[in-house]
């Protein structure tokens, strides 16, 4: 990507489900380093729109420009570069904490002491050491939560897509999740969320999805 | 990209800790494995098989006890959101069925051991007899 290329680029981005129109003529240029929220009510298409820039849906029409790459087309070129959190937490039950974050390690090329050192400062910064090594199915979802972000940005993506970061989170679990996925990374971000009060302080941009209404940049 | 055969231990490695830890496929291939071996027993009413009667009834139930483990390996991917992980890596997507069929063959040879000998004592004079049949 070139320096002065935005980091996302849409025009007139549409998702239909069938007959159903989940996002109709999205358009925004988020420059790289940039914040963008998005708001809107249940249905409003946030989490279509995080999913689509994440590579994980085709856009039924419109143009998306991701990071340099064309979407769907050059969705392959993304793959690395993004830091997903969308509402499940995408870490197996089974498996610890720490065990699922080497095999998100290993799939992204970490691999050995580097992988280890990696995983041991995100825990920390995470305040999930103690509880680093128990199965997933028995943490709490606000640990969960912790767990999921560290997976985020284990291999340092370029761009984090944050579908509702704070759900289930504690206080403290905020302000740990603020260090890890604030606007302090130096990462392109975009955030959905239901509480504006909290991340529109640190927003370059505002996306406003309705149902049925023209999507608003501000 | 990260290198194939790394991405395809990591799944591998992954599905089989799972399944030691947890033991959700095994026992129930096995134990399908045994309640067909018993109904095959009182449906041909026949305690002795052979040729392609007795192997069609070990590959037939060897192979639906497969479809057993392939729906528990795919499934927990798609519980647990394993395939937007992996979609989300840079890897090959191919390494995904690759991993996921090895971990099917390594579940078999695991049956195997257990439904072979069942079958055997269901079925057969003696050990000897399974020869021909595998």
């Amino acid at each position: 990507m070139a320096a002065t290329e935005p980091a996302i680029q849409l025009a007139g981005l549409r998702r239909n489900y069938g007959e159903r129109t989940a996002l109709d003529g999205v358009g925004l240029t988020l420059a790289a380093g940039e914040s963008l929220v998005v708001l809107g009510p249940n249905g409003a298409g946030k989490t279509t729109l995080l999913r689509i820039l994440a590579t994980l849906l085709r856009p039924s029409g419109g143009e998306a420009m991701v990071l340099g790459s064309s979407l769907p087309g050059e969705a392959w070129k993304l793959r690395g570069r993004i830091g997903y959190l969308g509402h499940e937490p995408l870490l197996y039950r089974d498996l610890s904490g720490r065990e699922n974050l080497r095999f998100h390690a290993r799939l992204h090329g970490i691999s050995g002491a580097p992988a280890e050192a990696r995983i041991a400062a995100l825990l920390a910064a995470a305040g999930m050491e103690r509880r680093a090594d128990e199965r997933i199915a028995e943490l709490s979802a606000g640990m969960r939560q912790r767990l999921a972000i560290c997976r985020c940005v284990l291999h340092e993506p370029d761009l984090l897509l944050l579908d509702e970061p704070d759900s289930n989170l504690d206080t403290e679990g905020r302000e740990l999740a603020r260090g890890l996925i604030g606007p302090g990374g130096g990462q392109t971000r975009v955030v959905v969320t239901h509480d504006p009060e909290r991340f529109l302080p640190e927003a370059d941009q505002v996306l406003r999805l309705g149902i049925g209404e023209a999507a608003a940049v501000s | 990209m990260t290198p194939s055969r790394a991405a395809f231990a990591a799944i591998l490695a992954k599905d089989l800790r799972s399944e030691l830890r947890t033991l959700q496929s095994l026992p129930a291939m096995a134990l399908f494995s045994v309640t067909t071996f018993v109904i095959f027993r009182f449906g041909l009413d026949r305690t002795q098989l052979s040729g392609s009667l007795a192997a069609g009834v070990l590959w037939a139930t060897l192979l639906f006890a497969a479809v057993l483990g392939i729906n528990r390996l795919f499934v927990a991917e798609r519980e647990e959101g394993g395939f937007d992980a992996i979609r989300l890596a840079p890897i090959d997507r191919s390494v995904l069925f690759t991993a996921k069929a090895a971990a099917l063959v390594i579940y078999l040879l695991a049956l195997e051991l257990i439904a072979v000998p069942i079958f055997a004592l269901f079925f057969l004079d003696s050990l000897a007899a399974l020869g021909p049949l595998v």
